[in-house]
């Protein structure tokens, strides 16, 4: 049986500073699936995840979470950022920082409730983190960090989670626990989209793949596009016309947006 | 009311120090301590322009100017930042400059114009002794207003400074959140004015982080600590003040709570940079002693020569750490050669247990050959605890002999 797409990407084109890191990406991805994207440093896979996220505005086309604009869907959704891009010397414990999960938008002058703390603690027993929950998030390790960072998105009870780079500069026995935990997730019909860059475990454990590098190689199920010919359109760098003219754009000095596209 | 002065000097210098203490954490965390400094030199122009419009400086239209081109000048970074490639601490400069400058311009004019005697002079160091009850007041009202938000936002908050990535995720409306910081702060420096002066706001906005930070990562302490720090040096100050009329409030509540912070980095039991190097001197003639135990356990009579040599110390170190330790009741000299006493004869078979024990346990799970083990098992042994050590006894079987066939001490029981 076909499952409902659950991301609709059509036509995106995207990037920072006037620089398009992704060029008219055409995809769409199944609920209940779990879904890696996959592609070399510089592939724009880290700009895809952004404008799945809404922290960007694409230049031109869309990306959408049930058919919205994903800022009307964020009760839904969870994110596990790389665990480099926070200060970990921050004054914070670990169950504070599971804690800042049940942060809700709408409702962000209540103050956190019992619930909250027995959610917070339930998915810190989930992820094996329970013991440390007064710990200092500095004095963690990296896949305790990565763990903390889990259970805070799980905290946010998510139909579909994002995640960026999970297993980068993490222990094997995290890593077991944090892929443990993914899969329970996918029995329990939820849906994850992680930006990956292992091919070796990439086939292992992901349902579907997208294949980016700039543009889109291939989408669909891992065993259909785990073929030769398009890890070496990923990988390889047959792409010179393109990046000329991604450097045109850049210099260019008109605005490079489709006028449609106007929130910023 | 009818108090007298310097009690109003009292209570204003504490409630500033609170004030800019709880207002200041966010920008502290946020890494925006310079951009703190900008928005207080930003002021300067509007609070000259609200007391020359109104004639007085308790006026709103003082509170109102200030805070206006206080959040001008962090939309004029914001934009430079957007528009260029001057990054942020050039953007932040260029803005901080430009409003301080036009503020100093209009000020010495003002002067010029007749109102040296109305307290401008004052605004850039701050002079609490020409505080005026309704400028309590103002910084009462915000007080306990930011107590109340603190209390209210406190998660939220903490969620923007940590990580603005998942708080935007989440669906926390950022930009709205960042201005309500920045008219914020601008309102409170601006209140803050009298007691402390533009230019050493900064310091109290962040310095009080800092030492909150230092002593406690538990957000709730953290911000007791900063608020307290502060309010004493505001009280302080005032204090120090009413007694030299001549020091103007702000500098004193600066020194003194940079002489705290000194105090703090530097001595704080535990903390401090003087106490841990006193701890690690102390954690160092421990290994030292557990060694000298360890080799005189191994070869009785010992000469004091060859004792110091295989602990790798001087003689006369040697000598002294073998004084303190005969007092300790841990050795004994008998006819010219060191014994160990019963005590030390305990703690001696202890180190060396351990050693074998963790050279056992790297030989047999670790694999390692029989010649990497003695260097890191020399590191180990004063580290493990009475724990590790049953557990390294039970999952190793109480073996008799470590891998190289010496044998292995164990307590009689």
């Amino acid at each position: 049986m076909e499952s409902k797409p659950i991301v609709d990407v059509h036509n995106l084109t995207a990037g920072y500073r006037r620089r398009p890191a992704i060029w008219n990406l055409d995809f769409q991805i199944q609920e209940g699936k779990f879904t890696g994207i996959l592609g070399p440093n510089g592939s724009g896979k880290s700009t895809l995840l952004k404008c799945l996220l809404g922290q960007i505005t694409p230049y031109t086309g869309y990306a959408h979470l049930w058919g919205q604009n994903v800022d009307k869907v964020r009760h839904r959704i969870a994110y596990v950022p790389q665990k480099e891009s926070v200060d970990w010397n921050f004054p914070a414990t670990v169950m504070d920082v599971v804690l800042m999960g049940r942060y809700r938008p709408g409702r962000f002058w209540q103050r956190l409730g019992k619930k909250d703390k027995e959610a917070a603690l339930y998915w810190l027993e989930q992820t094996g983190m329970n013991h440390l929950a007064n710990r200092q998030i500095g004095q963690l390790s990296g896949g305790q960090r990565q763990r903390v960072f889990l259970a805070r998105a799980l905290a946010r009870e998510p139909s579909l989670l994002f995640l960026d780079e999970p297993f980068a500069g993490v222990d094997a026995g995290s890593a077991e626990r944090i892929l443990h935990m993914l899969k329970l997730l996918i029995e329990q019909g939820k849906s994850i989209v992680m930006v990956h860059h292992d091919l070796v475990s990439a086939g292992k454990i992901l349902d579907n793949a997208i294949l980016l590098n700039t543009r889109l190689v291939a989408s669909g199920p891992v065993s259909e596009v785990f073929n030769h010919e398009n890890l070496s359109a990923t990988y390889g760098s047959d792409l010179s016309i393109l990046s000329d003219v991604i450097d045109l754009v850049t210099r260019n000095p008109g605005r490079f947006k489709d006028p449609r596209n106007q929130k910023s | 009311m009818d108090l007298s002065n310097a009690v109003w000097v009292f209570i204003g210098c504490s409630l500033s120090g609170l004030l800019t203490a709880l207002t200041g954490i966010p920008m502290y965390l946020r890494r925006q301590s310079l951009a703190g400094d900008a928005l207080a030199h930003a002021l300067l122009p509007g609070v000259c322009l609200g007391i020359w419009l109104s004639g007085y400086r308790d006026h709103w239209l003082v509170y109102l100017a200030g805070t206006g081109t206080g959040l001008l000048s962090i939309a004029l970074i914001n934009a430079i930042q957007k528009r260029s490639k001057i990054p942020e601490d050039g953007a932040t400069g260029i803005s901080l400059v430009l409003f301080f400058g036009l503020g100093l311009a209009l000020l010495s004019s003002m002067q010029r114009a007749g109102f040296g005697n109305s307290g401008v002079q004052h605004l850039i160091m701050g002079k609490a002794a020409a505080m005026l009850p309704s400028e309590v007041y103002v910084l009462g009202g915000l007080f306990i207003l930011a107590l109340i938000l603190a209390w209210l936002l406190f998660r939220p908050l903490w969620l923007f400074c940590f990580d603005p990535e998942f708080a935007q995720s989440s669906g926390m409306p950022m930009r709205q959140t960042e201005w309500f910081l920045n008219l914020w702060v601008a309102l409170v420096v601006t209140a803050s004015i009298r007691s402390i002066g533009m230019v050493l706001t900064a310091a109290l906005l962040i310095t009080p982080a800092a030492i909150g930070h230092f002593l406690s990562f538990k957000p709730k302490y953290m911000i007791g600590i900063s608020m307290l720090s502060a309010g004493f040096s505001g009280a302080l100050a005032a204090w120090w003040s009413a007694y030299q009329p001549g020091i103007s409030t702000g500098a004193a509540m600066v020194v003194l709570l940079s002489l705290f912070a000194f105090f703090v980095l530097l001595a704080w039991p535990n903390l401090g940079y003087l106490s841990r190097y006193w701890i690690s001197q102390l954690e160092k003639k421990r290994w030292i002693q557990e060694n000298i135990l360890k080799e005189l356990w191994k070869a009785r009579g010992l000469s004091d020569q060859e004792l110091a040599f295989r602990c790798g110390i001087s003689d006369a170190k040697s000598l002294r750490i073998k004084r303190s330790m005969v007092q300790q009741g841990l050795i004994d000299k008998e006819k010219g050669s060191w014994t160990l006493s019963r005590l030390g004869q305990e703690k001696a078979s202890s180190v060396v247990r351990r050693h074998r024990l963790w050279e056992s346990y790297l030989h047999e799970r670790l694999n390692l050959p029989a010649d990497h083990l003695h260097d890191n098992a020399e590191i180990v042994e004063h580290l493990l605890t009475d724990e590790l050590e049953s557990r390294l006894e039970a999952i190793l079987s109480k073996p008799e002999q470590d891998p190289h066939q010496s044998q292995i001490p164990y307590k009689k029981s």
